[in-house]
């Protein structure tokens, strides 16, 4: 290659900043004899460069060593001045003392003539500084004293071992004596952050943090600045960054935050577990910080147990835990698998055909019962049994059954069997208002007025002021026709708060009950005082208003006040706008006082009203959803037969609607109602016209069938072929509701019996002959349990195996068992376990339903019997009374 | 962080806990992660507090949470977030030295 190749080689390197090329090429240019000065002059200043900016490149990259061999080799090629800060600090850097003092100080006689920039020396004076207090303090010896760093350097290290000692008065006098161009100003900077992350107001830490994260990574003191960031973070941030700190500052942070040496071990496995371990890594956890943390430890590695097992996995086992973290007492080990088995129920898959709730809550539920057993006994056993939180725990448990079993609530079996723990609970903690909310609201709904009542009382003697309870408490006397109890409660309610707008519905809702009874006995002062009281509790409710000048009607006609009634039923036309409201309310009225019996009927009013007895035909819509929307106001403060006798009185009116510009979604709402007020007839003639109109809608097939009482044999693919379109529509909802018609009516019954044309032919007497006489009943399939299983029970079962049955069958304690039999006997007990199988009655609602029948009975007993037919037969023709 | 306790800072004190412990350290942790600049923050708190607000919630905790712990949860209890101890010279010099 020639020179001039070289040269250009040389400057095109040196020009895209290839450094290394360039000093390549211009090594032999520079070696190379008779070359014009001019020409050399040039490339001794390229090579210059070469060496200096590859030289900042490494010092960048913190490579030391290799500044240094680059810096000498530019010094050897091209005489490149070695009392350089990159140079120096390079020196420092790589602990070669001597040589780099001897060039601080060349530096500092140049830089003292005004010959170098003084922030050259700074970055040096700063490296030698850090030097002199974490390795050496002879340098400090070999400075001259005016040296800044020297002069610094105590007052540093005073400052340093007073903020060591927490001497802070003395940290604040020794960092007043640190200028602003003191080689030291870093360490004054991070010594103050570092003081106020300490025992500063949050403002100040903040401020702090924001002072060590702008010392630059170029300071000397950058080390110490990152350390005192580090334990200012929070304890998850160093963990996650802490497998990138070098030893000292992984120290630094542990000493800091008061870690030992075991913590910081422990630190290491925890910065490398992800976000959300497994139960093995938490297993391994505990057992590697069990003396840290003892308690700690047991308790996530029995939860890793619990999960590991509901997992069905072997790495963990109750033997290989007991080896690690010693024995479970009986109590503890009883509460991992009461967890067990709430994690199992969990797990479950609710939407699984075969899944039954019933059946896989008895294991959680026995789990729990043996909890508390033990608990209850430990309690006696060191607490006199006076420990208030195990009574807590029972009634929690209790509740907890109730929480559970409303997840997959699904018909009111489950409901009736969760009162029970409710009122269980209440035993326990009787102060859980919430819980005698439910229990009353649940014996309201059942309409178990006595059981509704006492519960109510309960209530009340821990929450007598209670808003909520009083409003139940007026629903509850409302539903017991005790209204004078009712506006007592509502009352009660309206004095502490007088704008409650429940309780002031439900009072008028009493006082307009207690009128209606006034009317077959004919108090109409009494009548007329009710009214008024009604009248003034509600004032913007037009059913309310309805009724109430309905009654006065009643009374009014009763009292032979013609034209005073007239005035009042017109009064009622002009409240409700359409006529078939008006015969609604009519109607719903005089079956409600039982008007008829003082001579006042539906029909007369509707006289008096100069309403049609029969309302036009072909009404338009809008009177239908305006009936609807009136019904929907009122139907639930009639009783349900009076309802049904309005419903029947104006079937002819509602069948005649005129259904021409019906919509689908007007269908649906129309069905919807009738379904919900159990209207067959009326939804038989609307399902039709919708279907005539809008077609066999999976929609429409649902309401063509919910209210039948069973599913007819040749409807049942048409609900499965609704259901299959449903589902592929994706209308779940449709879907869901088709099931349900589908599963209310059981299997294809053939309805003409064998005769009929739909049941499959098949000879029956073949099939008899096949069946095998020892049919082992582990063979059968359910439903043939539960058909046999009855008869076989009343035909060989002893007394003694009926017990044995219910108790591992129906699941009663013994002592329960016994407690039944003296109620209902012997012939009771096996009654109560065939009802179980049959029809899934639960044995506190036998007892119930006996009971009751029972009391009806002595009732009956106890009145003056009435002849028979037979015996008033014989005393006309003059025979015996016998 | 699932651990109610470890949320609400009181794992070391919950053998002696009160509603009145729960409810100061709730409100100082409001204070410090205000639900308009810190909301996921802010609804892990206020969870956690639910959870242990009176001694029948406490209680309920104990008996029936199946968590399993995460990470966050074993950092905090194992490494719990002492009162901040200043280093000694000596570990100072150790940091300064390369």
């Amino acid at each position: 290659m020639t020179l001039k190749d070289r040269e250009t080689n040389a400057k095109n390197a040196l020009h895209y900043g290839h450094y290394k090329k360039a000093i390549t090429h211009l090594k032999p240019l520079l070696e190379a004899k008779n070359i014009e000065s001019d020409r050399k002059a040039r490339w001794i200043e390229w090579a210059k460069t070469a060496h200096t900016s590859l030289a900042q490149q490494l010092f960048k990259s913190k490579k030391y060593q290799e500044v240094i061999r680059v810096c000498n080799s530019g010094h050897r090629l091209c005489e490149l001045a070695l009392d350089t800060p990159i140079y120096i600090t390079s020196l420092i850097n790589t602990n070669r003392f001597d040589e780099a003092l001897e060039y601080y100080l060349q530096l500092s006689e140049k830089s003292a003539e005004g010959k170098t920039a003084r922030s050259d020396l700074a970055l040096i004076r700063s490296e030698l500084a850090v030097r002199a207090i974490a390795n050496d303090s002879k340098i400090i010896e070999r400075l001259p004293e005016d040296d800044p760093v020297a002069a610094g350097f105590e007052n540093a290290c005073e400052l340093l071992d007073a903020y060591c000692h927490s001497n802070d008065e003395l940290v604040e006098d020794k960092l007043k004596l640190i200028s602003f161009r003191s080689p030291y100003r870093d360490l004054k900077q991070i010594i103050s952050a570092a003081i106020k992350l300490d025992k500063g107001s949050e403002a100040d830490k903040e401020k702090s943090r924001e002072t060590l994260a702008n010392i630059s990574p170029d300071s000397a003191f950058f080390s110490l600045a990152e350390a005192f960031q580090l334990t200012a973070m929070d304890v998850e941030e160093i963990a996650s960054s802490y497998l990138s700190l070098n030893n000292n500052l992984q120290a630094f942070v542990c000493h800091a935050k008061g870690w030992q040496e075991e913590q910081q071990k422990l630190l290491n496995a925890l910065a490398n577990l992800p976000p959300e371990p497994g139960f093995s890594e938490i297993f391994r956890i505990a057992d590697s910080c069990k003396k840290i943390q003892p308690e700690y430890a047991r308790e996530i590695a029995q939860m890793a147990l619990v999960h590991a097992r509901v997992k069905h996995s072997n790495v963990i086992t109750p033997k290989r835990y007991e080896q690690r973290f010693g024995k479970m007492d009986a109590l503890e080990s009883q509460h991992v698998e009461a967890l067990y088995e709430i994690l199992t129920y969990d797990e479950e898959p609710k939407d699984d055909y075969f899944f039954d709730p019933e059946e896989q809550f008895i294991d959680v539920e026995e789990a729990w019962e043996d909890y508390l057993s033990l608990l209850n006994d430990e309690n006696d056993e060191k607490y006199g049994g006076m420990n208030p939180s195990v009574s807590l725990s029972n009634a929690l448990v209790y509740r907890f059954f109730v929480k559970l079993r409303s997840r997959s609530d699904t018909d009111t079996r489950i409901r009736r069997t969760s009162i029970h723990y409710l009122e269980k609970s209440l035993e326990y903690d009787p102060l859980d208002k919430e819980s005698h909310l439910d229990v009353i609201r649940y014996y309201l709904n059942e309409k178990k007025l006595k059981d509704a009542r006492d519960s109510l009382n309960l209530a009340l003697k821990y929450y007598p002021d209670d808003l909520q309870i009083l409003l139940l408490a007026v629903e509850v006397a409302i539903a017991g026709n005790a209204f004078k109890k009712a506006s007592n409660y509502a009352k009660k309610i309206l004095e502490v708060d007088p704008i409650n707008r429940q309780a002031r519905n439900l009072l008028c809702k009493a006082h307009l009950a207690h009128a209606r009874k006034q009317v077959p006995g004919g108090k109409w002062h009494l009548l007329e005082k009710e009214l008024d009281e009604a009248e003034q509790w509600s004032k913007d409710q037009v059913n309310i208003q309805a009724a109430i000048v309905t009654l006065r009607a009643i009374m009014a006609t009763a009292q032979k006040q013609k034209k005073q009634a007239s005035e009042y039923l017109q009064q009622l036309s002009s409240l409700l706008k359409t006529d078939l409201n008006a015969s609604l309310i009519i109607h719903l009225e005089t079956g409600a006082t039982n008007s008829e019996a003082i001579n006042c009927n539906a029909k007369k009013l509707h006289q008096l009203a100069k309403l049609k007895w029969r309302p036009a035909k072909k009404q338009k819509k809008e009177v239908l959803f305006s009936f609807i929307e009136m019904s929907e106001a009122c139907l639930n403060d009639y009783d349900e037969k009076v309802v049904h006798e309005a419903f029947t009185a104006l079937k002819p009116a509602l069948k005649f609607i005129d259904t021409a510009d019906f919509s689908l979604q007007d269908y649906e709402s129309v069905l919807a109602f009738w379904h919900r007020t159990k209207q067959t007839d009326l939804s038989e003639v609307y399902v039709e016209k919708a279907i005539k109109e809008h077609g066999n809608l999976p929609l429409l097939i649902y309401y063509r069938y919910i209210d039948k009482p069973f599913l007819p044999f040749a409807s049942f693919s048409e609900v499965e072929d609704a259901l299959h379109r449903a589902k592929e529509a994706g209308d779940s909802r449709t879907v869901t509701r088709l099931i349900s018609v589908l599963e209310k009516s059981g299997p294809p019954m053939p309805l003409g019996g064998f005769n009929d044309k739909h049941f499959p032919d098949f000879d029956l007497d073949d099939d008899f002959n096949d069946l095998d006489d020892d049919l082992p009943l582990k063979d059968l399939d359910e439903d043939a349990l539960k058909i046999l299983l009855p008869e076989l029970i009343n035909l060989a079962a002893s007394d003694k195996e009926i017990i044995s049955l219910l108790q591992n069958v129906v699941r009663l304690p013994h002592a329960k068992i016994m407690e039944y039999k003296d109620i209902i006997g012997e012939k009771g007990l096996r009654e109560m376990l065939i009802a179980f199988i049959t029809k899934q009655t639960e044995p506190e609602d036998f007892i119930a339903e006996y009971e009751s029948t029972k009391e009806e009975t002595e009732k009956e007993d106890k009145k003056p019997k009435k002849k028979s037919f037979f015996s008033q037969l014989n005393l006309l023709f003059g025979g015996d009374d016998e | 962080m699932k651990n109610p306790y470890l949320i609400l800072g009181l794992w070391e004190q919950r053998k002696n806990i009160t509603d009145k412990l729960v409810q100061e350290s709730y409100l100082d942790l409001v204070r410090k992660y205000p639900p308009d600049r810190n909301p996921q923050r802010f609804q892990q708190i206020k969870e956690a507090y639910e959870q242990l607000k009176t001694s029948k919630n406490r209680l309920q905790y104990f008996l029936f949470s199946t968590t399993l712990a995460d990470r966050d949860d074993l950092i905090a209890a194992l490494l719990p977030d002492k009162e901040y101890k200043r280093p000694d010279l000596q570990l100072i010099k150790r940091v300064l030295k390369k």
